[in-house]
């Protein structure tokens, strides 16, 4: 099965993206599952999306990029954080 | 590896400022003195708030993370303000709306990578909203610093390269 790769994005310095990849990067490796994370900024998006299984973002960001957009704010405020990991958790589990 | 600056100069307890544009100024003033941010980190900062804002979407205490490119600081640190009233930030993740918030974590960051502890333990502090809470009742830029310490060590072990 490859590893998938999700595309971590925020506003501009990397802060928020950086947080939000670690958390992901521990839920998977708790869960047992391989996952490749990069990040970027939201100027970036389009020319990276088609090289990702999904994204995840703090940031507000268009939907027009052709793969899943997660909202990645949970990372940061904790609110319905364990329902975020899951539903990445869920995709990166399925092999469709 | 960097370790990040958080000094009782860097803490503002309920300031006398008019709105955020002046709130902005005052702590980015600080990083200045301090040593901690370069020349045109204040208009860089302002300018990221009006396209990516930083005002996140809490519950209890409202926050902000305002903060600019790496290539604006000098030094790693952090700037607190604790207000007395909120003061209106667009949302992160839905600019079309505010939240009050009333404390400001303005963050003069440079490595993500390197400061990853520090960037931990600052979502930590964003989701305590009960600290924060009673960092509205401090009576000293002292005491908040203190506390702050404690949850958000200045250094870390990972971060000085042990």
């Amino acid at each position: 099965m490859p590893v998938k790769k999700i595309l971590v994005v925020c506003g501009t310095a990397g802060i928020t993206s950086t947080i939000a990849e670690q958390e992901i990067q521990a839920a998977a490796r708790a869960a047992g599952i391989q996952v490749q994370t990069m990040r970027c900024t939201p100027g970036a998006v389009a020319t990276r999306a088609h090289d990702v299984d999904f994204i995840v973002t703090t940031t507000a960001l268009g939907s027009h990029y052709g793969v899943p957009i997660i909202n990645g704010m949970a990372f940061i405020t904790g609110i319905g954080k364990e329902q975020v990991i899951e539903e990445i958790l869920n995709r990166l589990r399925d092999n469709d | 590896m960097t370790q990040v600056l958080l000094d009782e100069r860097l803490v503002l307890l309920r300031p006398a400022v008019r709105d955020r544009d002046e709130l902005l100024a005052a702590m980015a003033e600080r990083l200045r003195t301090c040593g901690a941010v370069r020349e045109g980190f204040f208009e860089a900062l302002m300018e990221r708030e009006k396209q990516f804002p930083t005002g996140l979407p809490t519950e209890g205490v409202g926050i902000a993370i305002p903060h600019a490119d790496a290539e604006f600081v000098a030094a790693p640190a952090v700037c607190v303000a604790v207000l007395a009233d909120a003061v209106p930030f667009r949302r992160m993740d839905n600019p079309a709306e505010c939240i009050g918030a009333h404390v400001v974590l303005m963050l003069a960051l440079n490595n993500p990578d390197a400061q990853i502890r520090t960037l931990q333990r600052l979502a930590q502090s964003i989701q305590d909203s009960e600290f924060w809470q009673r960092m509205r009742t401090a009576s000293s830029t002292g005491e908040v610093i203190g506390s702050l310490r404690m949850l958000l060590p200045s250094t870390t072990k990972q971060e000085r390269g042990e």
